[in-house]
C-alpha cells in the first residue's frame, strides 16, 4: 500500500513537474491561419442554402405574382352586346305595314278592275296575302305605289266613271268606286254607288256607305 | 465523481443536436455542441472551440514529433482536417478524443513519410532550457524540469504518446485506447512504463518535496 501511494505521489509529482515544464502556447502565426481557414470554410452547404432560402422566396412569389397580373391583363375584354344596326337600304316594318298594305290592296284592287276578275294575280295576291309585315320590303311597296299612280291615271282618262268590266262583279264594282272617292271624284263615286246599289243592294261595305 | 464517469461520452445528449446546441445557464458550451453550430455556419463557435484546444494540442505535437516545424506543419494539418471534416461530424464521441485521434494519426502519417524522426532526433535545446536565468541559481525543482523533459524524449513514441495524451487531453485509458488504436492493457501499459521512467529521472534527486 505504501508503494502504491508513493506510485500515486509520484505520478501527481511527475504531473506537477510537467505541468510547470509545458508551458509553451499556439504562436499567433498559426492561430491566424488556422482561424483565417475556418473563416473561408465556415459556410457550409446547408448554411449557403439556407441564407438563399428568403431571397428564392421572394423571388418565387414576386414572379408569380407578375405572372399572375399579365395574364389577366391578356384576356380579351367581355365585349358590350353588339348594337344590331339595320342596314341602309332596309326600311322598318312598323313605319310602313299599314300605309303598304294599303298601297298594296288599292294596286290589287286597280289591277283587278282593269282585268275585270275577282281575282288578283296568284303572285301577287300570294305576295300580299302571305308576306306579313316585316317582310313588306321597300321594293314591294314602292312598286305598288307606281301601279296604283298608273291605275289612277287610266280612272280619269276614262271620264271618272268605273269601266264596264268592273261592273261585273259587286267587288270590282266597289273598289273602283272606292277607287273614284280616292282620286277625289266624290261625286263620280256618288253617281257610280248609286247604280251599284241598284244592282247590288245586298253588297256588305258599310264604312264606304254614303 | 471519477474522472471517467465525467469523461464519459455523453451520447444521449449529443444524440440530439437541438439538447447539444442550445446552451444552458451559466455553462461553457461542450466541445460538440460548438462543432455544431460551426457546422451550421457559426465561425464564432469554432474560433470558441480552437482557442480551448490549441495550447495543449500544440503542446503535444511539439513533444511528440521533438521538433517545432513538424509540430506546426502537423498542427495545421489537423486543424484543417477538422475543418473541412466538420459537414460529416457526428457527436458519436468526445471532441477531444476525435481532435487527438485525427492528430495522432497526421503524426503517423508524417513519420511514415518523414523517417529521420523515427529515429529519435533529438529535442531543441529551447525546448527545456531556462532562459534568463544563471545555472547557478537553478533550482531543483528546475533541474528536475530540466530531466523529465529529458527523459521525456527519451521515451518511446508509444509510451510518450500515452504520457502526452493523458497529461495535454486529458484523456483515460480508453479513450487513449480508442486515440492509439490499441486496447485497455497496451495503453494501461505504455503509460505505466512512461510514468516509472519520467519517476525514475525525477528519483535521482530524492530531496524533492
Amino acid at each position: 500500500m505504501k508503494n502504491e501511494q508513493e506510485n500515486v505521489g509520484k505520478d501527481q509529482l511527475v504531473t506537477d513537474i510537467y505541468k510547470e515544464l509545458a508551458s509553451e502556447q499556439t504562436p499567433d502565426r498559426l492561430n491566424e491561419r488556422v482561424l483565417l481557414l475556418a473563416r473561408s470554410n465556415g459556410r457550409t452547404r446547408y448554411s449557403a442554402i439556407r441564407a438563399w432560402t428568403r431571397p428564392v422566396a421572394w423571388a418565387a412569389t414576386i414572379g408569380l405574382s407578375l405572372a399572375l397580373v399579365l395574364e389577366l391583363t391578356r384576356l380579351p375584354p367581355i365585349a358590350p352586346p353588339e348594337e344590331l344596326e339595320e342596314p341602309a337600304d332596309s326600311v322598318s316594318a312598323d313605319e310602313f305595314v299599314p300605309h303598304g298594305i294599303s298601297v298594296l290592296r288599292e294596286a290589287e284592287n286597280m289591277a283587278r278592275a282593269q282585268t275585270g276578275s275577282d281575282q288578283a294575280p296568284t303572285t301577287a295576291r300570294t305576295e300580299v296575302g302571305e308576306l306579313s309585315a316585316d317582310e313588306i320590303s321597300v321594293e314591294d311597296v314602292s312598286a305598288a305605289a307606281s301601279f296604283a299612280e298608273v291605275a289612277e291615271t287610266k280612272l280619269l282618262e276614262s271620264g271618272g266613271t268605273c269601266p264596264e268590266k268592273t261592273r261585273e262583279t259587286a267587288e270590282s264594282w266597289f273598289n273602283c268606286i272606292e277607287q273614284l272617292r280616292e282620286a277625289g271624284l266624290q261625286d263620280n263615286a256618288d253617281d257610280e254607288f248609286r247604280e251599284f246599289r241598284k244592282i247590288f243592294p245586298d253588297f256588305a261595305q258599310a264604312k264606304t256607305d254614303k | 465523481m471519477s474522472a471517467e464517469f465525467l469523461a464519459r461520452p455523453t451520447n444521449a445528449l449529443c444524440s440530439t443536436a437541438g439538447l447539444t446546441y442550445a446552451p444552458t445557464m451559466g455553462h461553457k458550451p461542450d466541445d460538440s455542441a460548438l462543432m455544431l453550430r460551426y457546422q451550421d455556419g457559426d465561425v464564432s463557435a469554432f474560433e470558441t472551440l480552437y482557442r480551448r484546444h490549441s495550447d495543449p494540442l500544440y503542446r503535444y505535437l511539439l513533444r511528440l514529433c521533438r521538433h517545432r516545424d513538424t509540430a506546426e506543419d502537423i498542427f495545421q494539418d489537423v486543424w484543417g482536417k477538422i475543418v473541412k471534416a466538420r459537414a460529416s461530424y457526428r457527436p458519436t464521441a468526445k471532441f477531444t478524443t476525435f481532435l487527438y485521434r485525427v492528430a495522432h494519426n497526421c503524426f503517423i502519417d508524417h513519420l511514415r513519410r518523414n523517417k529521420r524522426h523515427a529515429n529519435g532526433a533529438p529535442l531543441e535545446a529551447e525546448l527545456y532550457a531556462h532562459p534568463g536565468e544563471p545555472p547557478e541559481t537553478l533550482t531543483e525543482r528546475s533541474l528536475a524540469k530540466e530531466r523529465l523533459a529529458e527523459a521525456l524524449n527519451d521515451l518511446p513514441d508509444e509510451q510518450r504518446d500515452a504520457f502526452l495524451l493523458r497529461e495535454e487531453a486529458g484523456l483515460n485509458l480508453d479513450q487513449i485506447a480508442a486515440v492509439t488504436g490499441s486496447n485497455r492493457e497496451t495503453a494501461k501499459s505504455r503509460l505505466r512504463y512512461a510514468v516509472n521512467k519520467l519517476r525514475a529521472a525525477i528519483d535521482e534527486h530524492p530531496e524533492l518535496p
